[in-house]
Parts: C-alpha cells; structure tokens; sequence
C-alpha cells in the first residue's frame, strides 16, 4: 500500500529565500507525524503546497498514490486533504455552524440537510456547539482556533494538517485537544501537526521531522530530536558540541 | 456526543418575516402603481427597479465573488442592442428580445470571462473597463444601427408593443417591475442554497474556501455570467423604455456602473439589502439634488467617502451589525432544546430580534415616506410650480435625446394627437438629472438632431 502523503523533491524559492530545496518525506496512513522547524523553515509553506493554495517549482505532491500536484485546492480537499491555518480564517460573515456547512457540503461533497446532525456533532467534540449561530468573525481568538479544526473535520479528512492549533491554549484546554486528536487520530485521520508546544506534540506523534534552511535537517521521536544537535542549533543559535 | 440530540434548523427570524412581508405588501402596492401614481412617477419607479436590479448584480460580482467589475456597462449596452438588432432585424416582439438579451449576454460573458479571469484586483477592474470600451466601439460600426449616433426604435416596432402610450407604459413597468422580481429573487435563491454558502465562503477568505472544497473559479465564473446575463436583460428594459440608443448612451460607465458602484457601497456590499437602500438614498439624492448641477455629484462625493469613513460596511451593514436584521432568510439558525450544556441556543437571540423588528417596520415605513415625499418634490418641479422651477435653465435641462417619446415626437414618428400627454412637446421637458446630462455632453445633443 503505498504512502497516504509522498512528497518527492518539493523545491519552493521566494526571491532569493529558499523554502524548500528538494524536499522527500512520505506519511503512512494512520500516522501522526509532528513537524519542528524555527520561523521562517517553511513548515507552513509545506502545507501550503500539499493543498494545493502555494505552487512548487518543482517535484511532485502524491496522496494515496495519485499525482495531485496539479489539482486545485478544491479537488485535493475533496480526495480528503483539510488543514486549520495557523492564523485562523474563518468565513467572518456566516455564522459557526455555516461555516462546518460550507466545508461539509463542498469538502466532504455532503447534501446540505445530510451534513446537519454531523456538523453539530463536531461542534460538540471541538466545544463550539454553544456558539453555533455566532458569526464566526465574532469569535474570540481561542474559538477561532477551535472552528479551524472543527471545519478541517467537516470536510471528512483523510488526511488532517493542523497548523499550530495548541499555541496559546491553557494547560486544561491542551489536554482536551490533545485527547481529541488522539481521538480523531485513532478514528483512522492520518495526522501531520506543526506545533511548538512540544508537549502536546509529544503526546500523540510517533515521529517529528524537523525542517531547516529548505529541507529536512533531523528526524526521530520528540526525545530523539530535541537531544539532536544540529536540532539545537538551529533553535538556539549555538553550536552545541555532542 | 450529539448525534441523537434534537435539533432544528430555523431559516427565517422574526425580522426576515417582517421584512419579507414588508416587501410582498410594497410589491403589491407597487404593481398597482399605473392605478395611482402617475407618467413621470412610473418612469422613475422603473428607473429605481432597474438600478436595484443593476446594483444587487454588481453586488453578487463584487461584494461575493470579489470580482470588481467596472464594465458591466459592456453587458448593459449589449442588451441595449440586441433589443435594437432583434426588432430591426429579427422581427422579434420588444418584449421578447428582453430573455433573449439576457441569453446572449450570458454567452457572451463566458469567452470575455477567459480573457479578463487571467488578471487580478485592479487590473481585472481595468480590462473589464476595457472590454466595455470595445464593445462601445464595435457598437458605434454597426452602421444598420446609426453607427455612432445611435438610432430610434421605428413607429411600427413601437406600437407593436401596445396600441396606445399609456398601455406601452404601464406594460413596460410591469416588466420593470417582474424583472426586478425576477433578480432579486435569483439573486436570494441563490444566496440561500449551498452555493450561497460557497459565495459567502468566497467573500470572506477566498484561499480558506479552496481549502474547504469551494472551486472558487467556477463559483466566480458562475456568478459573473449570472451577473452579466442580467446586466444584458436590463439594458434591453432600459432602452425599451427610452426607445432611443446610441453606443455612448448604451456603454456609458458612468450610469451603469459608477452609479451602480455608488449604490452597491453606501447600501452595504456583501449584503442582499444593501443595494435596496442604496438606491433609496441615491434616487432621493438625485431627485432632490438635481436643479443644483454640479453641487449633486459633490454631495454624492462627500457620502461615498464618508460611508466608506464612517461606516465601511455601508448603511445596512452598520444597521445589520448593531440590530442583527436580515430583511431576508438568508441564515441558517441551529436550535437545539434548551439543556444545562447548551442552555438556548439559539433563543435569547429572539428577544432583541422582536424587539427590533418593529424599529425595523418603522424604518421601511420611513423610508418609503421620504420617497412619497421626494417624489411630491419631483412632481412639483416638473409642474413648474416648484421653489426650483427656475431650473429651466440650458445648462441643468438639456433636452436629451434620453427623453425618447420626446426625441421621436419631433422626428414625426409618433403622433402627438394620439397621446393627450404629447403636450410634453410644447412645454420645457423635466429636468434631466445630473447623471445623464451634467456628466457628459455628449447625451446632451438637441432632439432635432438626426438619429
């Protein structure tokens, strides 16, 4: 069985600022991989290109085996590819449950009275359903976040990005997510998490690939990788001897 | 988990109902307007539909699909023309050459489509500016139809409508009138479905719509075809009723698209009610500004910018925010019974929504009194007897070839003695607004000119 997510030799340049310098890196479906990186290491650029809104300049995007590198957004999130964006955009002038609606009937491909019970029912899980019918530009920045990855569900992933979704959480609230990836995670959505609260990632990746100047500089579990020095370097701007 | 938990989806609110029941009485009340109200007043109803009409389309372009055309006067005068062309040519009934318009500006509108989707923002404004001014330009070498000066609708296509003026009138009102029926509620229809959540989702983070599965192109394409169709449809209504086309006139930019833009942005855009509003406040502008020339086009200046100041949502969307109205079922509202997790949902919405809806009634109430009033203004002014009367001054009434029954009076091809209203030959002609006269000098010609 091949991959859910290959990606063979991703080169992404933004002026003279590389992002992406042939990248590889593969995901086996049912997996969670966490991905590290300081600002700037184009981790969400990566995404950008793996859904299709930021064009390589080069190398191929596989999912499941197919060639999607030329499909639009709309097409790749329809084969069952959703992200949360790290800044949250939500559809400011409908209301919570309309934007699940919209990413349901559109991503998951529902009929609009089908996709009702299950909208609510994500929003339950994300703890939305109390603001169903606030507009979700109204929102608080913690519930933004929140509708992130309530409407990346109701396209029915297979494969799910989350894009920093645990920054700025509270102890208590990193824990519920936590359970809910796992949970989402055990439900069979391949997972691939950008995040800097190391342990929240922890608690669900096996693996973190860490990225650096355009490419993959370390990979390993969480422990491996922090204890990697090139991995310390970047982050600290300190060569630390081994 | 929710999954069994009851729960119901509310499309209407008590202020949609209000207001819907609000527009069906005006409709009704409107429909029976050649029984009250009189020539001039079912002339600039007419007028108003069709601006809404024009405004709510440009809405749809900009305020959804974020396409900011400044050529839909491209569509609006190819209508126009192909009213001209199909009578002259295809012998087919005025009335009928109005779907048919529409028809061939939506075929139209898709290969102009492939060439102006290629560009983007300001430059996608340009080019469709640009297409527009080609169309003026091929419409000025189609020498059948009077080239650059235009031509008139003959006598017999005319009368082919109705025996007489007055039934023509009311006959082309009540089209007015069904044509803005129709868009408008094309236009709630389809804001309502789940393409309205695709063109909301559009509106407010195209890139994220992408992502949820929304094929943003298509859902532009769609909406700009829509868009240019109607466009198209109405330019055919709009030069029925003048009876009279001329390639400037047809693809002025100014009347069917700055005025437009006006509307759309003081009314609200991204808003069904805003372009209703917005032509309200810009017809009662136009009709009370009118005699001060230049003064108008200040006035309408300094409320753009102070509504974009002020109010960058527009006066709905500043009323909207503050009220929570929607004169229109456009939300999709999740009930569910009241429980200790999710107390009223849904419910304490409702109180202020009640509360409001009476301001609301008093509101459209309002507004429709000021238009009475404006309109008393109007009336006045047109019998002469107004505090404006001395408008009749060259400069502000310019006998414009866009008085057609007057235009084709002096050409001998109506006959005033069947008309008792063909004294409007004998006295000054009402004051032209602004728009079409000030502007531009061009509209402004003599009627004897030869058409």
């Amino acid at each position: 069985m091949p991959p859910i997510l290959a990606l063979e030799g991703i080169a992404k340049r933004f002026g003279a600022v590389v992002v992406a310098d042939g990248i590889d890196l593969s995901v086996q479906a049912g997996e969670a991989l966490g991905v590290l990186g300081p600002n700037g290491a184009g981790k969400t650029t990566l995404f950008g290109i793996i859904t299709g809104t930021v064009e390589p300049d080069g190398g191929r995007i596989l999912f499941a085996g197919r060639d999607v590198t030329r499909l639009s957004p709309a097409r790749r999130c329809r084969l069952g590819i959703a992200r949360s964006f790290q800044i949250p955009q939500p559809f400011g002038g409908l209301t919570v449950f309309e934007n699940l609606l919209t990413a349901a009937c559109f991503g998951a491909g529902i009929a609009e009275r089908a996709a009702y019970g299950e909208c609510l029912d994500i929003l339950d899980r994300c703890g939305l359903v109390e603001k169903a019918n606030l507009r979700a530009g109204k929102l608080t920045l913690l519930d933004r976040k929140r509708l992130e990855l309530a409407r990346a569900l109701a396209t029915r992933p297979r494969l799910l990005l989350l894009d920093e979704v645990a920054g700025g959480l509270t102890e208590p609230e990193a824990r519920q997510l936590v359970e809910l990836i796992r949970a989402l995670r055990s439900s069979g959505i391949t997972i691939v998490w950008i995040e800097h609260v190391l342990h929240a990632l922890a608690a669900v990746v096996d693996r973190v690939v860490v990225l650096h100047g355009g490419g993959v500089i370390a990979e390993g579990s969480v422990a491996e990788v922090v204890r990697n020095p090139a991995v310390a370097e970047v982050y600290m701007g300190i060569p630390v001897d081994a | 988990m929710s999954a069994e938990r009851p729960f119901r989806i509310a499309r209407a609110s008590t202020s949609s109902r209000i207001g819907l029941g609000l527009v069906g009485l005006l409709f009704l009340l409107l429909a029976a307007a050649p029984w009250w109200a009189g020539r001039q007043d079912l002339r600039l109803l007419a007028e108003i539909y069709a601006y809404i009409a024009l405004a709510s389309l440009w809405n749809l372009l900009a305020g959804y699909a974020g396409l900011v055309s400044v050529g839909q006067q491209a569509f609006v005068g190819l209508g126009g023309y192909a009213l001209f062309a199909l009578a002259l040519f295809g012998g087919v009934g005025p009335l009928w050459t109005i779907p048919l318009a529409g028809l061939i500006g939506a075929l139209v509108a898709v290969p102009v489509a492939l060439l102006v989707f290629r560009l983007r923002g300001a430059y996608f404004a340009i080019g469709t500016w640009v297409v527009a001014e080609v169309f003026r330009l091929l419409a000025s070498q189609i020498s059948s139809l009077g080239g650059g000066s235009g031509t008139s609708l003959p006598a017999a296509v005319v009368t082919s409508i109705a025996a007489t003026r007055h039934a023509r009138e009311q006959l082309i009102y009540w089209v007015a009138l069904g044509l803005l029926v129709l868009v408008l509620g094309a236009v709630v229809l389809l804001l309502r479905s789940r393409h309205g959540l695709a063109l909301a989702a559009v509106r407010d983070d195209e890139v994220a719509a992408g992502s949820c599965g929304v094929e943003v192109g298509r859902a532009k394409l769609l909406v700009y075809v829509l868009a240019a169709g109607g466009a198209a449809m109405l330019g055919a209504l709009i030069f029925l009723q003048k009876l009279r086309i001329s390639p400037d006139a047809a693809f002025s930019v100014n009347d069917w698209t700055a005025v437009v833009i006006f509307i759309a942005v003081i009314g609200g855009l991204g808003r069904v009610e805003g372009p209703i509003i917005g032509t309200l406040v810009y017809f009662l502008l136009r009709e009370t500004l009118a005699p001060y020339g230049s003064l108008y086009l200040l006035v309408l200046g300094v409320v753009a910018i102070a509504v974009m100041l002020f109010a960058r949502q527009g006066i709905w969307g500043a009323i909207a925010d503050r009220t929570g109205w929607h004169l229109f079922p456009l939300e999709r509202r999740v009930i569910l019974p009241a429980r200790s997790s999710s107390a009223g949902i849904g419910r304490p919405a409702a109180d202020p929504h009640r509360a409001h809806s009476f301001a609301l009634a008093g509101l459209i109430g309002g507004a429709a009194l000021v238009m009475a009033g404006a309109q008393a203004a109007a009336d006045r002014m047109a019998d002469g007897k107004g505090p404006w009367a001395a408008c009749r001054g060259p400069e502000s009434c310019c006998g414009s070839p866009a008085q057609p029954d007057h235009a084709a009076m002096v050409q001998g091809r109506l006959r005033p003695d069947s008309d008792p209203a063909a004294r409007g030959v004998l006295e000054p002609p009402p004051p032209q607004s602004p728009s079409s006269c000030g502007g531009h000098a061009r509209a402004c010609r003599s009627p004897n000119e030869p058409g």
